[in-house]
């Protein structure tokens, strides 16, 4: 599972689906909006950038499932 | 020679035959299948020559069993202490045929509709952005490199943590249970896989064993069941929380193509910077509004002022004299009224320039 310090992309993801509805909602207070704005596109690039990782990992367990009454 | 009790010799070939042979495979049919107390399950095991006694624990095997029915066994060869009779102490049951494999089914199928195992309300969504996935199968099958070259096509920075179990066979069953338990209790995934490739009835009949099934439904960590067939869908991948229709299929159900993410993300990156450069706009816009309104009313007070001026001018006593007006005082004060006035009066004028005193004469 993630620990808190690696980046969480549903989390990341949410974040900025977020940000974008604010957006589209209509009014937007210039002055609020740019921190959010700035946010928004930081977002999408770690998020693409993470995205880029090519490679998955694949580990077998060690345990083994026989049967045993 | 040593003369033992009958205990110890039913004990003694008990320990002999259970440690000798381990657990055998036996093949036969059914008969004489009956169940005591509720607990207890009891058949026979024929074939044309032979016959043996079979004993098990409902908690063993499922109750799809019947007369009648052709299947294999395996379990542990013992003596009852109690009767010194011979019988195999049941571990799995496997059907073999057609008939039989179609009659279990059917049963179960029903059974567990009318619990509720099958019913949506139960199924978790899965996650959609999972970092962690579980895959369960065998590492022969096709179905292992299917499912692990579609999600490399697809996604990236994964964490795919595999148990290899049988997928058909006697053991099957108790090893994909197993292996879902441990996920659940152990080694905790986003989500699931549980996969195999396409095959008759006799090969998919661990996807319908009862407690394969019920492991799926319980399972805390969402299940994608995915098994590649040409006919009937399994129980298990009816109680799955989703299920894949091949092994690839499975890949494509939990996770997304990045490709379409990255879109998603450029068209929510375009999205906010063309609502903040027409908020800027908007702005501007509204600036400059402003300023126009702001001269308009600017200059209007300027008229006004230029014209009230030009009022306050023409309206003073000095430039009213100046047209050729004077003003007329007896003793200091201004005379406006000529009732003011009677013959003899000393009055004085005053002029634009200057000012004299004269006397009333007549009026």
């Amino acid at each position: 599972m993630t620990t808190a310090k690696q980046f969480n992309f549903e989390k990341s993801y949410q974040e900025l689906e977020k940000i974008v509805e604010q957006f589209e909602s209509g009014d937007i207070d210039l002055d609020q909006s740019l921190k959010e704005f700035e946010r928004g596109l930081e977002l999408a690039e770690k998020l693409k950038a993470k995205l880029s990782e090519v490679e998955n990992k694949v580990i077998e367990i060690k345990q083994k499932f026989e049967n045993n009454e | 020679m040593k003369v033992y009790s009958v205990s110890e010799v039913v004990n003694y070939i008990s320990s002999y035959l259970e440690q000798g042979l381990g657990s055998i495979a036996v093949q036969g049919e059914i008969t004489g299948y009956n169940v005591n107390q509720n607990r207890l399950i009891f058949f026979e095991l024929k074939d044309d020559n032979s016959r043996m006694t079979c004993f098990a624990l409902t908690h063993q095997i499922t109750d799809v069993l019947e007369d009648g029915m052709e299947v294999k066994v395996l379990g542990l060869p013992k003596l009852f202490k109690k009767s010194g009779k011979f019988h195999i102490h049941v571990q799995e049951v496997e059907l073999v045929g057609e008939g039989a494999l179609q009659k279990a089914f059917a049963k179960l199928k029903d059974k567990l509709s009318k619990e509720g195992v099958f019913d949506e309300q139960y199924k978790q969504a899965l996650p959609r952005f999972p970092e962690s996935i579980g895959l369960i199968t065998s590492r022969d099958a096709a179905a292992f490199n299917d499912v692990l070259i579609r999600l490399n096509e697809r996604w990236g920075g994964l964490n795919i943590k595999f148990a290899h179990t049988g997928v058909q066979g006697l053991g099957a069953v108790s090893q994909i249970v197993k292996a879902i338990e441990y996920y659940n209790t152990h080694e905790p995934v986003d989500v699931l896989i549980i996969t195999r490739g396409g095959g008759s009835l006799e090969d998919l009949q661990a996807f319908n064993d009862e407690r394969l099934v019920r492991a799926v439904f319980a399972s805390k960590i969402p299940i994608v069941v995915g098994v590649g067939h040409e006919r009937d869908i399994t129980l298990a991948e009816l109680a799955s929380d989703m299920r894949a229709s091949t092994p690839t299929n499975a890949a494509e159900l939990v996770v997304p193509h990045q490709r379409e993410i990255i879109r998603q993300i450029e068209d929510i990156r375009v999205s906010i910077v063309d609502s903040i450069e027409s908020a800027i706009d908007n702005k501007q816009q509204l600036a400059s509004r402003l300023v126009d309104r702001v001269s308009v009313w600017l200059s209007r007070i300027q008229e006004n002022l230029a014209h009230h001026t030009k009022l306050l001018h023409t309206l003073s006593p000095q430039v009213t004299l100046e047209r050729g007006y004077s003003i007329t005082l007896k003793d200091d004060k201004v005379v406006k009224d000529i009732r003011l006035i009677k013959v003899g009066d000393q009055i004085k004028t005053k002029l634009s320039a200057g000012d004299f005193s004269s006397e009333v004469t007549n009026n």
